[in-house]
């Protein structure tokens, strides 16, 4: 089955978005699982039980096959080519920085996908503890979105780094 | 010159209301229409106008060959003109097919940028050829169990419609005819498999039955919507004409009910006029425009 033959049976357009698949294909398994629908006209051979269920059949099938062109069609994060040990786990920032460049993943892309503002991931990236929230819950929050994103165990990177912050605070508070 | 359809099988699911509807949002858009009121048997497209009165009507086509451009009178709707149906004849339903047919050819010339004919309830042949030829097919239903199986009885009969019409083109239809006597013997069960030998039998009927397969592409319209979950009947209805009928279709949207509709007609304004029956008027404005800008995926 094409992409084509997939919106077709799903009965979307060409230009709708993953979203509109979706809950195109909610309302047809609403429309088609139910057995005794208003729309149905058990008195004709066209709505034979087997011709519905045939029907679902393909609602599934074209479903799950334009779920998996979407997912191939997404921007990947190379795999770690090797698992580092965890001393080695980049935590400074410029570290971190080199390891998303090597992965291939841009700020905006990891912006888009953790929903952490740009300026609050190149201010994780450079340091600029300044230009971060105040409070170390919320940058704990990013910083481990952030390296989850890029393919790093959060739990190994943050605490050097939110070690690191902290200690800048108190210092600032004196 | 675009010639729209309104039909659908079932009587009172708001054929009328919604030619009407379609005219007159036609016709604010700044093109010229004409409604046409073509329910031989129960006419009432002058009343949804505000007409108390029409001074001519089909009547003078048929019996007094009047043109047609005459007969077109204007509605309260700049822009928006009539062809009445017979209203004082005695048998109102007792034309021709030769006649009815000899109408629609005269229809193609009208002076107009659409031609909206409301047809009437029922399967007869020349309801179902009339919409098989129009360029805009329009299909209202309620969402009643009553309205769509009698729609879907309307859509096969279009589809035995055009697969008749194509075997007379070709004088096939005797042929046919044994063949579907002798079907037990062939070994062929159903409609299906009757079309598929015939389109072995002859490639020219396969090529010329795919054409006119392609000219039925159904917009459905869901009237009299009253409650809310309603409104996804339209949908599932559209739906199942693709997938049961393999018809081509799409879905216009859902009219609601307007329980003061009734107190519109009797007076000399039409009942679509602005400044009255607000949702009617909201929900056929929405209609028309997705009709115009509808897109049926190609079929494969
Ligand atoms: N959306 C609506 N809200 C309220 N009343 C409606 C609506 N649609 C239709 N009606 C009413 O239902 C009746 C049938 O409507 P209409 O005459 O438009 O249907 P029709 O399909 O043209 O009927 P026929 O098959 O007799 O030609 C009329 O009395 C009309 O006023
Ligand atoms: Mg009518």
């Amino acid at each position: 089955m094409d992409e084509g033959q997939c919106r077709r049976i799903l009965e979307v357009t060409e230009d709708a978005s993953a979203e509109d698949i979706t809950q195109a294909y909610l309302l047809m398994k609403r429309i088609y699982e139910r057995e005794q629908a208003i729309f149905a006209a058990p008195s004709m051979d066209e709505f034979a039980p087997e011709a519905r269920e045939a029907i679902l059949e393909e609602i599934e099938a074209a479903y799950r096959e334009l779920s998996r062109l979407q997912s191939a069609a997404q921007p990947r994060i190379h795999p770690l080519p090797i698992i580092l040990p965890v001393g080695s786990l980049p935590s400074d920032g410029e570290a971190l920085r080199s390891f998303r460049e090597a992965a291939g993943v841009s700020l905006e892309y990891v912006a888009s996908q953790t929903h952490v503002r740009v300026e609050f991931l190149s201010a994780l990236e450079e340091e600029r503890f300044w230009d971060l929230p105040l409070a170390a819950v919320n940058v704990r929050g990013f910083l481990s979105a952030y390296a989850t994103e890029i393919g790093l165990p959060a739990e190994a990177v943050v605490p050097p780094y939110m070690q690191r912050f902290q200690q800048w605070q108190a210092r600032r508070e004196k | 010159m675009h010639i729209w359809a309104v039909g659908g099988g079932k009587g009172g699911t708001g054929k009328s209301l919604v030619s009407n509807g379609l005219g007159t949002r036609l016709a604010e858009r700044g093109q010229q229409v004409i409604l046409v009121d073509a329910d031989y048997g129960g006419p009432n497209q002058h009343t949804y106008c505000g007409i108390r009165k029409p001074q001519t009507s089909l009547v003078q086509f048929f019996e007094e060959r009047m043109p047609l451009e005459e007969i077109a009178q204007p509605t309260k709707i700049e822009r928006l003109r009539l062809i009445p149906g017979n209203i004082n004849s005695h048998n109102t339903d007792n034309l021709t097919t030769t006649q009815k047919q000899k109408l629609f050819r005269h229809l193609k010339h009208l002076q107009a940028d659409h031609v909206i004919l409301d047809l009437g309830a029922g399967t007869g042949y020349d309801t179902l050829d009339t919409f098989l030829q129009a360029d805009v097919q329009v299909g209202v239903i309620a969402p009643d169990t009553l309205a769509i199986e009698n729609f879907y009885l309307f859509l096969k009969n279009l589809k035995y419609r055009q697969l008749g019409n194509t075997l007379s083109l070709l004088s096939l239809r005797d042929r046919a005819k044994g063949i579907w006597k002798n079907r037990a013997e062939l070994g062929i069960v159903n409609t299906k498999e009757f079309v598929a030998h015939l389109r072995v039998l002859s490639p020219e009927f396969s090529e010329l039955f795919n054409q006119e397969q392609k000219k039925l592409k159904m917009h459905v319209v869901l009237n009299q919507v009253r409650e809310h979950r309603q409104a996804e009947i339209g949908f599932a209805v559209k739906s199942a004409v693709v997938k049961f009928f393999h018809i081509t279709a799409a879905y216009a949207g859902h009219v609601r009910y307007d329980k003061d509709l009734w107190l519109q007609f009797g007076q000399d304004t039409p009942a679509l006029q602005r400044g009255s029956s607000f949702t009617l008027r909201q929900d056929l404005e929405r209609i028309t425009e997705e009709i115009l800008k509808a897109q049926f995926p190609e079929e494969t």
